[in-house]
């Protein structure tokens, strides 16, 4: 099921309940004016006046943003992409499909870098564990095969475990940012969130509570337009790399027990270039699932924030960007 | 006003005009979009009668064309200043990505350098002999000496690892500026930016486009020329030039029962922090690579970035507090 299609009921609802509350604000003003006009009392008879104005603009605002996520569901993010670029992507979907498909892409990424981590944490283990006994004939032949020198010829190997922990805790952090994401946005399909709207618009017409309204409407339109549109776009805008699965079968001697016996340690060799292009996919990965997410989520705080300051409530911006 | 908006529409066909690329077409699409559609609003807003609707519309249209304005202008200022800066038939980005690139072969060059030598002591540090007679057995680690390589090369492989996976993060970002940068980000920021309720997410996508084109490639520079000057005023006078060549390594005789294994443990540890005539030592040649070269590089090159690019968001709009990114830096 596509994200636009699990939160169309939850649209429809939420259109119902809005055009609802919308006219039933409506006729609370227009009471609230007819008792103002009756008793003569003129603070009435201005808030119904003034409250009309808010309403009509917290409607209109209210309409514009459905109307921009009916849009984002409409538009395909790739040929989108096309009309800007020339070229397509490949793929196809919503806007907010878009940004799921990338979260996903970014999150299974960090997921395989992760995995190659462990496997060169098992691998370095394996190999500072090789050992050859060296046993020197007349020695062995006095004691038994019991004297001789010991050869860990692969124990330099074991100097990266550090390296490839910190890596490896840096593949979680960088997977546990990319899910986080991936929930919150997935949460959105939902469509509560959306039910955020009404509850604005109603709150917007209130008295003393225009401030709580004009919060909740930005935060709702921020994180259900802003959001997702910023996290598609840089999906399209900086492709998700890719990073084979290690091969977790090469860590077994080849030729069986017979080659380990032998002294074969060809599964003990760390390739330097594997370990080179492990460190720089490391890079791309924080990118991808920490930097450009959390760039989406400041840019949507820093949107919040202006809609807010538009529909009359400034938001503190530098306590909310601490709290993150 | 007819006058000011025909002499903005002028200044802005010359400045798009006057720059050299690909992008231009894309951000007159933008621009069109966006000015057809603020022209409609005004349409509705004249037929309705509404002044509110009229005001917000003629200030949005001033919007687009000041944006675009700004874009071309600071597209094009990097263009002159490429012709200036950059040899001929290159420029700034080129030069920033070369800078890149071979930083990230110094790193990976001295990553291989510095497992040889770590091979080559854990495998001395390791050996042991045991002699076994009988039932009586005893087992002697005579190149023990040899295990302190274990703790700062583990450090070493941990600041190079870092300095590498600094160095992919910022060529990742640079390289969007061969891509999307301009052909993307500001076309469509340029376009949302037009719009009131959307002002803000444009003029980020517009900042951080303009972030990753005209400021990166010139901080890159600038670190790099800085770096190079600390270099060449701080280290080559005190600890001579870099060089990465590894001193003689020692070979551990595991059943040599004197002092000279412990001898030959000392001396390898010294002959790692020892200079050459005219070339800094092993240690400090790495560390200064790792540490100063690439990874305090990366971290003036991020930090000024992500300033410029909440400067850029301001000016365009936009205030987005940038602080977190930069600690996450």
């Amino acid at each position: 099921m596509s994200f636009c299609s699990a939160f169309q009921p939850m649209y429809d609802a939420v259109v119902n309940v809005s055009v609802f509350v919308s006219t039933a604000l409506t006729l609370l003003i227009a009471l609230g004016y007819m008792i103002g006009q009756s008793i003569s009392n003129p603070r009435l008879i201005a808030w119904s006046k003034e409250e009309v104005v808010q309403l009509l603009i917290s409607f209109l605002f209210l309409s514009l943003s459905l109307m921009m996520i009916k849009a984002m569901c409409s538009v395909d993010y790739c040929s989108f992409y096309a009309f800007f670029t020339g070229s397509s992507p490949g793929g196809s979907g919503s806007i907010y499909d878009g940004a799921v498909d990338y979260l996903s892409d970014i999150a299974s990424y960090a997921h395989n870098v992760t995995v190659e981590a462990r496997y060169f944490i098992g691998k370095a283990e394996i190999a500072q564990s090789y050992s050859k006994w060296k046993c020197p004939l007349p020695l062995c032949i006095f004691s038994g095969g019991g004297t001789g020198e010991n050869d860990v010829s692969y124990a330099g190997a074991g100097y990266f475990i550090g390296i490839f922990t910190m890596v490896m805790q840096s593949g979680l952090f960088a997977f546990f940012s990319a899910m986080l994401n991936l929930q919150f946005i997935t949460s959105l399909s939902s469509g509560f969130f959306l039910m955020l709207f009404p509850f604005a618009v109603f709150f917007r017409t209130m008295p003393f509570m225009r401030r709580v309204g004009a919060v909740i409407m930005a935060i709702a339109f921020s994180f259900f337009v802003v959001y997702p549109f910023l996290l598609s776009v840089f999906g399209l805008a900086f492709p998700t790399p890719y990073h084979p699965m290690p091969d977790e079968s090469s860590l077994e001697p080849s030729g069986g027990f017979w080659s380990w016996l032998s002294g074969s340690c060809d599964i003990a060799n760390l390739d330097v270039d594997a370990i080179l292009t492990l460190f720089s996919d490391i890079g791309r990965m924080m990118f991808h699932c920490v930097f450009l997410p959390n760039l989406a989520l400041v840019a949507s705080i820093g949107s919040a924030a202006y809609i807010a300051s538009v529909l009359g409530e400034e938001i503190d911006l530098a306590h909310l960007f601490r709290m993150m | 006003m007819k006058k000011r908006a025909l002499l903005f529409v002028l200044l802005l066909a010359t400045s798009l005009s006057y720059s050299a690329g690909d992008w231009q077409g894309a951000t007159l699409v933008g621009i069109f979009a966006a000015t057809f559609l603020t022209s409609i609003i005004y349409s509705l807003a004249f037929a309705f009668g509404v002044e509110e609707l009229k005001i917000i519309a003629k200030d949005d249209l001033f919007q687009v064309l000041i944006a675009g304005i700004l874009i071309a202008g600071f597209v094009d200022f990097t263009m002159l200043l490429d012709s200036i800066v950059a040899p001929a038939g290159s420029s700034v980005l080129d030069q920033a990505s070369i800078i890149l690139s071979n930083k990230v072969n110094e790193v990976k060059s001295a990553i291989s350098t510095m497992k040889s030598v770590s091979d080559h002591l854990g495998e001395e540090a390791m050996r042991s002999v045991t002699c076994s007679y009988g039932s009586f057995t005893f087992s002697i680690t005579n190149c023990g000496g040899f295990y302190y390589s274990s703790a700062p090369f583990a450090t070493g492989y941990q600041m190079a690892g870092v300095a590498l996976v600094e160095l992919s993060a910022l060529t990742n970002i640079l390289s969007a500026a061969n891509t999307v940068a301009l052909s993307f980000f500001l076309p469509f920021g340029l376009f949302l930016r037009a719009f009131n309720v959307t002002r803000g997410a444009g003029g980020v996508l517009i900042a951080i486009g303009l972030s990753i084109y005209v400021l990166l490639p010139y901080i890159i520079l600038i670190a790099d020329a800085v770096i190079q000057d600390i270099e060449s005023t701080a280290l080559i006078p005190h600890y001579g030039s870099l060089s990465f060549s590894p001193p003689p390594l020692q070979s551990c005789d595991a059943y040599s029962f004197d002092h000279s294994n412990e001898d030959k443990a000392v001396e390898q540890f010294n002959s790692f922090f020892e200079s050459q005539p005219g070339n800094a030592s092993f240690a400090v040649s790495f560390l200064y690579l790792f540490l100063v070269k690439c990874t305090m590089f990366v971290i003036i090159c991020l930090a000024v970035f992500l300033g410029g690019a909440q400067a850029l968001s301001r000016m365009f709009g936009a205030t987005v507090d940038m602080a977190m990114l930069q600690r996450l830096v």
